[in-house]
């Protein structure tokens, strides 16, 4: 009988992860995420895993990217300064179709920031904060109990299609604690890595890279990368929508935002106004069509977000003009306020 | 039902603790609590709150703009959460430190003399927030005595037999507190 306990969001992620059966943790402290370090560096011993505070980030996520290309599921976490200085690995991970598990709890940026959370490295984290054509699997949970669940299901997805996953979440939900049903009945069930660096005797040496100076190595392997994301894009898009199906206006959101937004939405619904909220929970694949189909049925959407517009570009892509989009923003660590989005979301109503 | 609760003080006055002990209650008798701690940066006589939400339904945001109640370990806490408080919210006072003749109009206010209950009864002015989280379960009966007695011990165990009976008589004189 799975058991339920308070748990904080850092902490569910963390033993998610050990219970998806990450067993190596390469980490440099950053707040608000130190927690994940912290109790991995005890944890994973117990379990027969290792532990190491790298040196640096940027030292961080290259051993994960050797403990990936040797077969392991291991995992690196930060916060979005620390995620600026891992870009080069990220992008290495993505051409060298290693699959890993990695985590950035946003908080306020840019620059050293602050320590609130935030919603503003969404661009980095989907569009790219690394060099050449690559995608990750961007999961974004709003609860602890997601952040313990989307450990597992980053780990499953990443060894299905050999892309990196990643977890953009933020300062509140790593740090707030909520009832957590923990997994401890999950049995991982890794897939066979045939391609691993696991020492070549008795087989065909592997190599694991990402240069080719030839004509085409570059080009073939870019075909295959595009290959893989127009599958993921196809087979792994989820979202959630709360009282969408008569709203009148409908709100996006993910993360912390779409809490706030379910809750004003709820009590405006008390009152009789038509909202809905739909929650991105794969940020990577983007849930462009159901979003687009959404529109047609509105008369307007307001994008709720804690930065100073990011998501809105692709709500703007997805609806394409068919009704107006308009953005909730706060950026610098400030959080979305209940009151403000009430107003936002009543004017839209009203204008018609 | 939902209940917003904000904690605040200095750090060091077990503001998170009490916070903590209010949220594990809740969850172990089937509600849903989330629990929101905020810091300075310093770890003694910086700021600390808590935002605590309790509810018999899925929990929005764990952050509260409205209060149903405030409990406030020191003056600071005062100036800067009173006004959330809702019309007929609870307002809990530590009265030890507390200079100021406050009006809270439309909102029930109660005074605990946390601190020097702690000393005179208890000899120990560290189980002073478990005083405070005693008279709170009587204004709100959604967590029991009983309850809140488990979550102590269970927190208490480690330090010993005697460290968790001073917090049960902490416990139970800000139950009984007038």
């Amino acid at each position: 009988m799975a058991k339920q306990m308070l748990m904080k969001g850092n902490i569910a992620l963390a033993e998610g992860a050990v219970i998806a059966g990450c067993r190596y943790y390469f980490g440099y402290p950053i707040t608000p995420q130190n927690e994940i370090p912290e109790y991995m560096a005890t944890r994973l011993p117990e379990v027969g895993g290792v532990f190491v505070q790298a040196e640096s980030e940027l030292a961080s996520i290259n051993m994960l990217l050797g403990a990936a290309a040797a077969g392991a599921r291991a995992m690196t976490t930060t916060s979005s300064p620390g995620f600026s200085l891992m870009q080069e690995g990220v992008s290495y991970l993505a051409a060298c179709h290693l699959p890993c598990l990695m985590a950035n709890v946003q908080r306020g940026g840019p620059g050293l920031g602050n320590i609130a959370a935030s919603q503003a490295d969404y661009f980095q984290a989907v569009k790219g904060g690394g060099h050449g054509d690559y995608r990750l699997i961007v999961l974004a949970p709003n609860s602890p109990q997601e952040m313990m669940d989307f450990a597992i299901l980053g780990y499953e997805l990443s060894d299905k299609y050999l892309v990196p996953a990643l977890i953009l979440s933020d300062g509140v939900i790593g740090l707030m604690m909520e009832s957590v049903t923990v997994r401890d009945d999950y049995v991982p069930k890794p897939p066979e890595k045939p391609w691993a660096l696991t020492g070549c005797k008795g087989r065909k040496k592997n190599v694991i890279r990402s240069l080719w100076l030839d004509e085409d190595g570059v080009i073939i392997n870019n075909k295959k990368l595009q290959a893989k994301y127009r599958e993921i894009e196809k087979n792994e898009v989820r979202y959630e929508e709360y009282m969408t199906d008569d709203a009148d206006v409908i709100a996006v959101a993910y993360g912390l935002s779409s809490r706030i937004a379910r809750t004003v939405a709820e009590n405006m619904r008390n009152e009789g106004l038509k909202v809905g909220v739909i929650r991105p929970i794969t940020l990577y694949p983007y849930p462009y069509l159901r979003i687009a189909e959404l529109a047609s049925r509105v008369k307007s959407m307001l994008v709720v977000e804690m930065c100073a517009g990011q998501m809105v570009e692709d709500v703007r892509l997805a609806v394409n003009g068919k009704v107006p989009v308009e953005l909730y923003g706060m950026p610098g660590g400030e959080f979305p306020e209940e009151s403000e989005v009430y107003s936002r979301l009543n004017a839209l109503l009203k204008r018609g | 039902m939902i209940e917003r609760i904000i904690i605040s003080g200095f750090g060091g006055q077990g503001v998170l603790s009490a916070g903590l002990m209010l949220a594990e209650s809740a969850v172990h008798i089937g509600l849903e609590a989330t629990f929101m701690p905020s810091y300075g940066i310093e770890m003694r006589g910086g700021t600390a709150n808590c935002h605590v939400i309790i509810s018999d339904k899925k929990i929005g945001s764990p952050i509260i703009s409205e209060a149903d109640s405030l409990i406030a370990f020191n003056e600071q806490s005062i100036l800067k959460f009173a006004a959330r408080v809702r019309d007929k919210g609870l307002i809990m006072l530590n009265s030890c430190v507390v200079q100021k003749d406050y009006d809270f109009p439309g909102r029930k206010v109660v005074m605990v003399p946390m601190e020097s209950m702690a000393i005179d009864s208890l000899g120990n002015q560290k189980m002073a927030n478990v005083i405070m989280i005693g008279r709170f379960i009587r204004e709100k009966a959604f967590i029991t005595l009983d309850e809140l007695k488990r979550v102590i011990n269970e927190k208490f165990l480690k330090k010993g037999e005697k460290v968790v009976n001073l917090n049960y008589q902490a416990l139970e004189i800000g139950y009984q507190l007038q």
